[in-house]
């Protein structure tokens, strides 16, 4: 394979950094006292991207060599790795600039909050794109995938943010109950769409046969049915549905809230959950691109 | 303005790697990157068993995938049709490594540059042959101006009815006998 | 010399539209374009034609250098066997004048495997005195000289050792081609013919691929016989790289060529298809070995050969009827070069045939080639050495050998018996290449003095006492090369560029050295150059215009086709029974032999054969080359997959190959492509030279395997009377 770890790694926080970011947006909005995972998500976006494109950089290694050349990277607009690197910019911008304000206490510019989360979403998409467009790997050339990249990034990013603002603040993210129920459907769609995606390609050509069994049952299949599916999914469903009967029975007793945000054993299922999900979204790029099989041109 | 292209005749190909090594030579490439691959295809069972190998190289596609995906555009076409690098802008990304359908392209780790097939563009600028042409011991190699239908490439391409890799993948300029 | 000077318009803007950016140290593309630029104006191509040393063919080249350094090389477009081509090993093999791993200075031998450095006057005394303290107690016959033939060793390596009154000078061909060479002598009156491919209408090749032990012009001309249509017949236990431009692969069962070509000889004789005529006005025997061929039926070989008899027999009468335009080519090593107890037998069946198809000196067949006239040395000013009054060791035993290369695995047979004292090997490796190489190493060890001549740490410098640095084909001039063939020609390996390691030294220049230090110097009172000069005096060609030209052909002088020329065998007529052989105790006339080992059920006969990026041993270490196997996993054996699952043994695996002299570890090459009695080895790994950095340690040495040996006729290495157990170690 080509691309290796170092790009699914770049992907993965990619779409971590963007889904931090909207995560954050969403929690301002619906949970104002929330502070702890709106500042956490607007902390940790910048920074992840920032990282995910030093590993970038890393991986390129002429221009590692060379770092003016990077400045070329925006001359092809054809090219779906110079849009993204446009939309990666304009995000990053926004992105630090909230931070940045966050860490001043200063209120910040909505417009360019709302400039941040529409090029959150965009740099979702993009790393989804950055593949899907390869019409060499029918793995990667359908619909779907930027799809699937999209809600795996909010799926980690609402992990992530979670899991960093539980070290600050175990009793908060007890109590952002809508977000944990976006969580859910959110991996819950995930799944779908990865049988989906392989249901469709599979038929479609060899090469996507080839890729899609070397997953279900060959080389893979250890990472994807263990890594991916029981520790990146069906665990966090799970974890995360019963959280959430839970809760719903806690909901109608005032007691029960206080029992349920104060009870330390669910912060150790929290940081569970959430690792994993995070586990599991790193793993679905470096699979995606390990089992990447180009068309047979013989 | 010439459309240069290629054609390898795989029935002539005797897979001695002579091509490969000129090419190296030529092109001053450290020993581990090479511009052509060898595919070997070997059918039936003893002894009724045919095989096959066939080089592989840059296919000069038209509307390069490569070119398309490259950020830098490093990739570009000259006006003969040859689809070059410039080593100078690329960044070494590998996407046009990702999106090539023939797997023709290859890292210098030393440089970083992504590299492929030139069509050796500095001899043929001088009028001269590519180096594998030149050297193909089998003569299972022409090259010439597609473009020119008296062209020996041409006229051999129509004799034999020589055919891109995957015509269904686009218009490449390197036509195989099979 | 072609200088050239490339315009900087001429070069493609590409790579250097931007800024100038100098990359450390390495020999990219990038960077040399960039010094290109820079240099523009100034950069100089030079062009010098020489010849190649990648293996024997020494095609012509033409050497490409930049700035002083040697950048690529193109094929020579006059010489006959380059034809403006050449193969992946001449292209690689140059890169050895820059290798990290050549010898720069002479070494004495301190310890085993430990060399110090000595100066050249020391080196030449302490052989000399060794060579003479031998001479004077055990007699010339002591010593002995052994090379791969090349234009300057030819001429003074053969000079060297009879001016020390010896006759003891041997060739490798007792690995390569001693019984095709002893058949086709006593047979034909020449070692080999060669063949008029490109006009041919039908073409066997038994063991000989064209594909893979490459001479350029060979394969362009069979790429031309096919494209008019000619039938190409493979006959290999293993689907050769010539299988892509063959009608028909015949997949013979190893060592059984003899019984396949005394049964078409058979059918051409049944089928009233041979060239009585031919036969009658050129040839003595026939009557006798027609009376042998009698029993010599196509269902007798089917059962040896596997090869159904009707194949045999429609081959046969195709043959026979485009004769004279249909040949069986000479061959070199592959099938009847060295291989078994039946090839010398084999070689001659082979001539023979040919000559039922009266294709000799015909177009389309197989032509004696026409040699250059060229002059030699006033012997009044430079006296010949006297020639010894004995014959070279090892000729008593095998009279039948071409007596100009003997058998020199003798020296080795010889020092275990404490005969020989002496070997002196130049540009040759014997140690690994010509014997089982424990053998080997046990012989030369026993011997007084051992010096090796060569350019890098060979198996066999590291057994000697003293190693001499020659420099490489790329950095010295050579003697002038005759080029026999249908048009006889002249070629000149000269220097590419300067000598990169001072203190290396040119073989003329270490031979008049040596013997001057030896007390011989008289037969060596002239220059390399001086030698040249008279050689091409009677030619008509000055030196210079040889040295600017590289080759040059004489068309003026090429042979007729369809005159035969009168034969050097004692009837001068091709010999179907011959009164030497019967002298030196074998049948007159062709019979079937057995091979001397046979495999069984659970075992497997080695055969071994070229790879189009290596030669024997010398290339294996020149990174270029060794990369390509490395891609390709080129070292591995082949083996048939019926045989493969029986054994548990998958494609890639690692295995232990075991036979009776050794044991060894190597991944598995699972294929269709090779009979499933055998065990296909690529000949050119197994390097053990610590030195050797690149080489070593990839894949298995052959020899290793091969039980020492002579075969009775002819004295070669029976190299494939081998069987080997296959057992699997790893997945
Ligand atoms: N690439 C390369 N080319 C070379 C050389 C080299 O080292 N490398 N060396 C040069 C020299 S010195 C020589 S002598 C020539 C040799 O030239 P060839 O004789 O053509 O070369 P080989 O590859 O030794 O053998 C040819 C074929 O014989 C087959 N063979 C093995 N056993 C048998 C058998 O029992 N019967 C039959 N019918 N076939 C058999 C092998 O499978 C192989 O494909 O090549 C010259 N050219
Ligand atoms: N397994 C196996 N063994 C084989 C064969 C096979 O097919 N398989 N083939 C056999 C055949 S056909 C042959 S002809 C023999 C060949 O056997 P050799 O003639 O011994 O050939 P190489 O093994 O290549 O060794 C040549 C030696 O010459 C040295 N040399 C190279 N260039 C120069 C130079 O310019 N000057 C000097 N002084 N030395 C130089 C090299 O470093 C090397 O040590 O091998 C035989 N052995
Ligand atoms: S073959 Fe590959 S590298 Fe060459 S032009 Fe086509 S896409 Fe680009
Ligand atoms: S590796 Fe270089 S040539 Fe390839 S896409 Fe990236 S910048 Fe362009
Ligand atoms: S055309 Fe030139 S650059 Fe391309 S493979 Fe042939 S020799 Fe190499
Ligand atoms: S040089 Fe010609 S015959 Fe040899 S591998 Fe290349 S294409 Fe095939
Ligand atoms: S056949 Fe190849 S290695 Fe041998 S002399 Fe010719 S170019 Fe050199
Ligand atoms: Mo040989």
């Amino acid at each position: 394979m080509v691309w290796g770890t170092i790009i699914a790694a770049y992907l993965f926080l990619a779409g971590l950094s963007a889904g931090a970011f909207l995560t954050s947006s969403f929690v301002s909005r619906k949970y104002p006292n929330a502070v702890t995972m709106r500042v956490t998500g607007r902390l940790i976006s910048p920074v992840l991207m920032g990282i995910g494109l030093l590993l970038l950089i890393v991986d390129a290694e002429a221009g590692l060599k060379n770092p003016l050349r990077f400045i070329y990277l925006f001359t092809n607009f054809n090219s779906v790795m110079t849009i993204g690197t446009y939309f990666i910019s304009i995000f990053m911008m926004a992105a630090a600039y909230i931070a940045l304000m966050e860490l001043l206490k200063k209120k910040a510019n909505k417009i360019v909050e709302y400039v941040g989360i529409v090029f959150a979403v965009a740099t979702a998409m993009y790393t989804g794109f950055l593949i899907g467009v390869i019409a060499t790997v029918p793995l990667w050339n359908t619909a779907i995938l930027p799809i699937l990249f999209v809600v795996s990034a909010l799926s980690t990013g609402i992990a992530g943010t979670i899991l960093v603002s539980s070290f600050f603040n175990k009793h908060e993210v007890h109590q952002v109950l809508s977000v944990k129920k976006i969580h859910l459907s959110l991996l819950a769609t995930e799944a779908f769409l990865i049988f989906t995606m392989f249901l469709i390609t599979s038929t479609s050509n060899e090469a996507a046969a080839e890729s899609v069994s070397s997953l279900l049952s060959g080389e893979f299949s250890l990472l994807f049915w263990i890594g991916l599916i029981a520790v990146g999914l069906l665990l966090p469903i799970i974890v995360e549905s019963l959280e959430l009967l839970n809760s719903r029975k806690m909901e109608h007793s005032e007691a029960g809230i206080q029992v349920s945000a104060a009870g330390t054993h669910d912060i150790a299922g929290t940081l569970v959950t959430e690792s994993s999900v995070l586990v599991g979204g790193f793993i679905l790029r470096f699979l995606l691109l390990s089992a990447a099989v180009p068309i047979a041109f013989l | 303005m010439a459309r240069y292209g290629m054609m390898i005749d795989t029935r002539k190909c005797v897979g001695c790697y002579a091509c490969r090594v000129s090419c190296q030579m030529q092109n001053e490439l450290p020993v581990e990157v090479s511009f052509i691959k060898f595919h070997e295809k070997e059918t039936g069972v003893f002894p009724n068993v045919k095989n096959e190998i066939i080089p592989v190289q840059c296919q000069h596609c038209e509307d390069a995938p490569c070119e398309s995906v490259c950020p830098t555009k490093a990739t570009y076409t000259t006006e003969d049709g040859i689809v070059l690098v410039d080593a100078e802008k690329c960044i070494g990304c590998k996407y046009c490594m990702v999106a090539c359908p023939y797997q023709a392209r290859t890292q210098d780790h030393l440089t970083g540059v992504v590299e492929k097939c030139r069509f050796c563009a500095e001899l043929v600028a001088d009028g001269k042959q590519p180096a594998c042409v030149t050297t193909c011991i089998s003569n299972a190699r022409i090259f010439g101006d597609l473009d020119d239908p008296n062209s020996e490439v041409s006229k051999a391409i129509i004799k034999h009815n020589a055919q891109p890799l995957r015509p269904d993948l686009g218009k490449s300029k390197i036509y195989y006998v099979r | 010399m072609l200088d050239s000077k490339i315009s900087r318009r001429s070069f493609i803007k590409a790579s250097t539209a931007t800024a100038v950016l100098a990359t450390a140290g390495t020999a990219s593309f990038n960077e040399w374009s960039n010094q290109y630029v820079k240099a523009s104006e100034s950069t100089e191509i030079k062009e010098i034609p020489s010849t190649c040393n990648g293996c024997s063919s020494k095609c012509g080249i033409i050497g490409h250098v930049k700035n002083g350094r040697l950048w690529k090389l193109s094929g020579h477009p006059d010489h006959p066997y380059s034809k403006g081509k050449l193969c992946a090993r001449g292209h690689g093999y140059a890169t050895l004048v820059y290798s990290q791993d050549r010898i720069t200075e002479p070494l004495k031998r301190v310890g085993e495997g430990k060399f110090e450095p000595i100066s050249w006057e020391q080196a030449y005394k302490e052989i000399a005195e060794r060579l003479n303290k031998i001479i004077e107690e055990h007699g010339p016959r002591a010593i002995s000289l052994t090379e791969d033939p090349r234009a300057t060793g030819k001429f003074y390596s053969p000079r060297f050792i009879q001016a020390l009154g010896s006759p003891n000078y041997y060739t490798h061909h007792v690995v390569c081609s001693n019984s095709r060479d002893a058949g086709f002598l006593h047979t034909l009156g020449t070692t080999a013919t060669s063949a008029d491919i490109s006009s041919s209408k039908y073409i066997m090749f038994i063991g000989r691929s064209y594909g893979d032990a490459i001479r350029p012009s060979s394969v362009q001309s069979l790429a031309e016989a096919k494209d008019s249509g000619a039938k190409i017949v493979i006959v290999d236990p293993r689907l050769n790289n010539t299988g892509n431009l063959a009608t028909e692969w015949l997949a013979i069962r190893p060592g059984t060529d003899l019984a396949l070509v005394l049964a078409m000889s058979h059918v051409l004789v049944k089928e009233n298809l041979h060239d009585i005529e031919f036969l009658n006005n050129y040839s003595i025997g026939f009557e006798e070995y027609a009376n042998e061929l009698d029993k010599y039926t196509p269902v007798w070989a089917e059962e040896l050969t596997g090869i159904s008899a009707d194949v045999i027999t429609r081959i046969a009468i195709d043959m026979g009827k485009a004769k004279p335009k249909s040949l069986i080519e000479q061959s070199w090593r592959g099938a009847f070069g060295c291989n078994y107890e039946n090839s010398t037998e084999t070689g001659r069946a082979v001539a023979l045939f040919n000559a039922m198809l009266g294709n000799l000196q015909q177009k389309g067949g197989s032509i004696f080639g026409g040699k250059p006239k060229l002059g030699n040395l006033d012997s009044k000013k430079h006296p010949n050495p006297q020639e010894p009054d004995f014959k070279k060791a090892g000729y008593e035993e095998f009279p039948l050998a071409y007596y100009n290369n003997g058998v020199a695995t003798i020296v080795a047979k010889e020092a275990m018996e404490g005969k020989m004292k002496a070997a002196i090997f130049y540009h040759s490796n014997a140690a690994l290449g010509y014997g089982n190489p424990k053998y080997m190493k046990e012989a030369l060890s026993k011997l007084d003095l051992v010096v090796a001549i060569d350019v890098q740490m060979s198996e066999t410098a590291l057994l000697a006492d003293y190693i001499l640095p020659d420099v490489s084909y790329i950095e010295r001039d050579e003697l002038i090369e005759e080029l026999s063939g249908k048009t006889p020609g002249i070629a000149l390996r000269q220097k590419i560029v300067d000598k990169v390691h001072p203190k290396t030294k040119p073989i003329d220049v270490i031979y008049k050295e040596l013997a001057e230090a030896c007390g011989v110097g008289q037969y060596f009172n002239f220059t390399l150059d001086e030698l040249n000069e008279a050689m091409l005096a009677p030619t008509g060609v000055t030196y210079k215009e040889l040295r600017k030209k590289g080759t040059i052909m004489f068309p003026d002088k090429a042979i007729e086709l369809g005159v035969m020329p009168e034969l050097k065998t004692p009837s001068k007529k091709v010999e179907f029974y011959s009164d030497k052989f019967k002298e030196a105790g074998f049948s007159p006339v062709v019979k079937w032999v057995e091979p001397k080992v046979s495999p069984k059920q659970d075992s497997f006969r080695l055969i071994t054969g070229k790879q189009a990026i290596h030669s024997h041993t010398q290339t294996a270490n020149i990174p270029i080359l060794m990369q390509i196997t490395k891609d390709y996993d080129l070292e591995r054996i082949w083996m048939n997959p019926a045989r493969a699952r029986e054994l548990g043994i998958k494609d890639g695996d690692l295995v232990e190959v075991k036979s009776s002299e050794a044991t060894s570890t190597v991944h598995v090459k699972v294929t269709e492509k090779v009979h499933p009695e055998a065990i296909f080895v690529p000949s050119h790994y197994g390097i053990t030279s610590n030195y050797q950095k690149t080489a070593k340690g990839v894949g298995f040495g052959y020899m290793e395997h091969v039980p020492f040996d002579f075969e009775a006729w002819s004295g070669s290495g029976n190299i494939q009377e081998v069987i080997v157990k296959v057992r699997k170690v790893k997945g």
